[in-house]
């Protein structure tokens, strides 16, 4: 496989949310803006790809015995550094997040990609691989969030895009939980349709 | 054997560095985040009181508003009444005069739970908007007497947010510090020549000095309690009154009371039982500060 | 000679009612209830429900087309999805509400999961739901009162549905009066003849009564559900300490409407006889816990749209024993 394969596998063949089903949780509960998806996506990709490096770096030193908890170390390490950065610098967001970017450290994404990769291969396909997984991961949210954002709020960033009318009444369904999860399947549906048919 | 040394090893040593880089990280970070959370909480005052400063009397629920002169503009209060989904968090501001200057409901993103479509329409402006410039007994919905109108369908919430503002502004209202009239002290009289600022004025009768009029403050039993007092040249006291006190709720706050205050007329009473330190206090002062000023009084 | 020939599954003796006379039959037994809606509500109710059930017929023939299936708009499913869904709004929405709602129930709570016969949650009340949860002030403000009657179907009070004043008397008036009215013989008359406000369709339980009952005699509707939910109904409203009384709670809001001609929808209930009775009475237990605890002041839509979700379950646990088949005791498959 060469090294662009390995790059954009992760970003819509393979990707997390939309194909392999995983990291489902952060999906649904934070993608009611894009901001919000947007930002869970970086953080998300932040941690990937830094713990996918160690990872990747130290693959020979770590005994196999211990390797799980090695890797959460790692990973807990990373997502605590981007909570107090995203605490100091992006207040907001921050707030909007809540509780899931805390629970980055057990998204089975970052582990698997650690533990199925990472501890498998050279450093640079570990990179390729963390930026393809994250980014595609970024990307699911980043359409879920905008299709509930615009449907459910009116609004594509904070912009109203349809007038002030729609603005007033959108389709609350749609930044609902049930609003997740009809958007989501909706958008799997899709990719079924014209993605698998391709690899077959 | 070496293996599990190996293990034990390997976890110590990650661990070790995890907990340096993270301790920088911290130390780096701390600072910055106690900044931006001071900043968020400042804006979200700001928004309903015109001010430039706030202090803090209550962790993060009663601030004192004060304009860039460090003139006191009003109060800032926050409350959480419970609501159709949970407790909604509201900041109030107060002016001077008791009435409210402005309404904030925190978004969903800050912890509202009404429901969407319906109970959020209290963070509208239509809706909080309408508690600008009403006092006490006006913020209630119509239907109870008041003069809000309710968002329709959204009774509970909207209900919810009068009731947690009337509840805020009785708890608080007497946080509010408010300079008052110095005729309240010293009746008759017409005019009031300031000597010292903002502390002692001459009290003006057809032009003739017949008294002086004071701001004195004296340590009570939780806090600094603060009065004016008004002094006839005869050293007779003409009337008293708490401009600020934070005395045991039910017990030391007799000392606000007209009737306590009233004995002052007739010389200097006796303490309250119950709230000794309180009326003492108050009294020792009034007597040092009248000796201190006695000059004026020729 | 050649269909006696014909070699498929079972079922292989079939009734005569098939779909499309089931679902005319149904349109009949609705017939009464939506004369007399455009009676109460004036036209405003015959235009909601004939752009229901256009958007309906539309939203089909245009998935199934999408789809690659066979249209099959003439089988009446559409029409009756639509018919019930504008009995499931407000006479006073906007006008494309509905299409918005009709639009929903066909393609996503329909054909998105196989067309008629695979849905697995009645279409009607998942576009009703759908239209509750994005525009709940449009659904829940937007009443008309009826003709020559009051909203509430006492005198006087001309802002809330009966079972809204029930839920909240507080905000009209004295709330005991109020409660003493609503649950006195005036109100009751009102409530049992449809001299009410509410819902297009579900105002006169007398003329949903005589549907329903149609329906029960010609075997389109099982009884099974029907007395499982109103006979669990009438238990909990008797024994649970809830404003009204049994007669209000019974002619209130959509209860018939519900029990007659959407809890028994063929696909989205039970298959087995047992199974029935659980789906009623669940539904009768939701929709009393709902009116009495929950946060709406009606809550048979959401009952049925829940044990709608159970009844595959059910299906599994109260599956009917094959004959000569044994239960294997766990010593014998060692």
């Amino acid at each position: 496989m060469n090294r662009w394969n390995l790059f954009t596998r992760g970003l819509v063949k393979e990707n997390a949310v939309l194909v392999l089903m995983i990291g489902l949780c952060p999906a649904l509960a934070v993608s009611g803006t894009v901001r919000d998806a947007f930002g869970m996506g970086l953080a998300a990709t932040f941690v990937l790809l830094f713990s996918n490096v160690i990872i990747s770096i130290m693959r020979k030193k770590i005994p196999n015995e211990v390797r799980i908890p090695v890797f959460i170390l790692i990973i807990s390490t990373f997502v605590t550094i981007i909570d107090y950065v995203m605490q100091a610098f992006q207040p907001d967001l921050y707030r909007a997040l809540g509780v899931f970017v805390p629970l980055i450290v057990v998204n089975c994404m970052i582990l698997g990609r650690a533990e199925a990769f990472a501890s498998k291969n050279s450093i640079i396909n570990s990179i390729l691989d963390g930026l393809g997984v994250g980014l595609g991961f970024t990307l699911a949210l980043t359409v879920m969030g905008a299709v509930r954002e615009i449907l459910g709020n009116g609004t594509f960033l904070g912009m109203a895009i349809f007038g002030e009318g729609f603005k007033k009444s959108p389709v609350i369904f749609m930044i609902l939980p049930p609003g997740a999860f009809l958007v989501i399947g909706v958008l799997k549906a899709l990719i079924n349709k014209y993605v698998k048919k391709e690899t077959q | 054997m070496t293996s599990t040394r190996n293990m034990v090893l390997t976890l110590l040593i990650v661990a070790i560095v995890c907990s340096v880089i993270l301790s920088f990280v911290y130390s780096y970070t701390e600072p910055l985040i106690a900044e931006t959370q001071k900043q968020m909480t400042l804006d979200g005052l700001k928004q309903v009181i015109n001010a430039q400063e706030f202090v803090e009397i209550i962790p993060d629920t009663l601030w004192r508003a004060v304009d860039s002169s460090g003139m006191l503009t009003g109060i800032v209060f926050r409350v959480f009444p419970q609501g159709y989904g949970g407790p909604i968090p509201i900041t109030v501001g107060l002016d001077l005069d008791g009435k409210v200057t402005g309404v904030r409901v925190a978004s969903a993103a800050e912890g509202l739970k009404e429901t969407p479509g319906l109970g959020v329409k209290i963070t509208e402006p239509e809706f909080k908007d309408q508690f600008i410039g009403k006092c006490g007994p006006a913020v209630q919905l119509k239907n109870d007497g008041g003069e809000i109108d309710a968002i329709t369908a959204a009774t509970i919430s909207s209900r919810a947010v009068c009731n947690g503002v009337k509840k805020g502004i009785e708890t608080y209202l007497n946080y509010l510090e408010k300079p008052l009239d110095k005729k309240c002290v010293f009746s008759g009289v017409q005019e009031f020549v300031e000597i010292i600022k903002d502390t002692l004025w001459y009290a003006l009768k057809d032009a003739d000095t017949v008294g002086i009029v004071f701001i004195g403050i004296t340590q009570g039993f939780v806090d600094c309690i603060k009065f004016m007092v008004g002094v006839g040249t005869d050293a007779k006291i003409n009337g008293v009154k708490i401009l600020y006190s934070n005395e045991t709720e039910g017990i030391g706050v007799v000392i606000r009371e007209e009737e306590f205050l009233d004995k002052f007329k007739q010389g200097y009473p006796e303490t309250i039982t119950g709230a000794t330190v309180s009326s003492q206090a108050l009294i020792n002062a009034i007597k040092d500060y009248i000796t201190r000023y006695k000059e004026y009084l020729k | 000679m050649r269909e006696l020939l014909t070699v498929s599954a079972s079922p292989h003796t079939r009734g005569k009612i098939d779909i499309s006379l089931a679902m005319k039959m149904v349109i009949i037994a609705l017939l009464p209830s939506f004369i007399f809606s455009v009676y109460l509500f004036g036209l405003r109710a015959l235009y909601i429900i004939l752009i229901s059930i256009i958007a309906c017929i539309v939203c089909e023939a245009v998935m199934q087309r999408m789809l690659g299936k066979k249209i099959t708009i003439t089988d009446g499913s559409a029409v009756l999805t639509g018919l019930l869904l504008a009995f499931n709004l407000p006479p006073g929405v906007p006008l494309w509400l509905p299409v918005v709602g009709s639009a929903f129930a066909i393609i996503f709570a329909k054909q998105l999961f196989g067309g008629l016969g695979y849905n697995f949650i009645n279409p009607a009340l998942a576009g009703r739901a759908f239209l509750m949860a994005s525009w709940p002030s449009a659904m829940t403000k937007e009443w008309f009162a009826p003709a020559g009657g009051t909203l509430s179907g006492i005198d006087g009070i001309t802002s809330a549905t009966p079972l809204t004043l029930l839920k909240n008397p507080g905000n009209y008036g004295t709330p005991e009066l109020i409660i003493e009215r609503l649950n006195d013989i005036p109100a009751i008359k009102n409530l049992f003849f449809g001299e009410i406000g509410g819902c297009i369709g579900e105002t006169s339980a007398l003329l949903l009564l005589i549907g329903g009952l149609f329906l029960i005699i010609i075997g389109i509707v099982d009884y099974r559900i029907v007395l499982g939910y109103l006979g669990s109904f009438v238990l909990l409203a008797f024994v649970l300490p809830t404003k009204g009384n049994l007669l209000f709670h019974l002619f209130s809001g959509g209860l018939f409407l519900g029990v007659f001609f959407m809890a028994t929808d063929w696909v989205t209930s039970p298959v087995t006889k047992k199974g029935r009775w659980i789906f009623g009475i669940g539904c009768g237990v939701l929709t009393i816990i709902i009116r009495v605890w929950g946060g709406y002041p009606e809550g048979v839509s959401y009952s049925i749209l829940l044990m709608n979700v159970f009844t595959p379950i059910i299906d599994r646990f109260t599956k009917e024993k094959v004959f000569g088949d044994r239960k294997v005791k766990k010593e014998v498959m060692k």
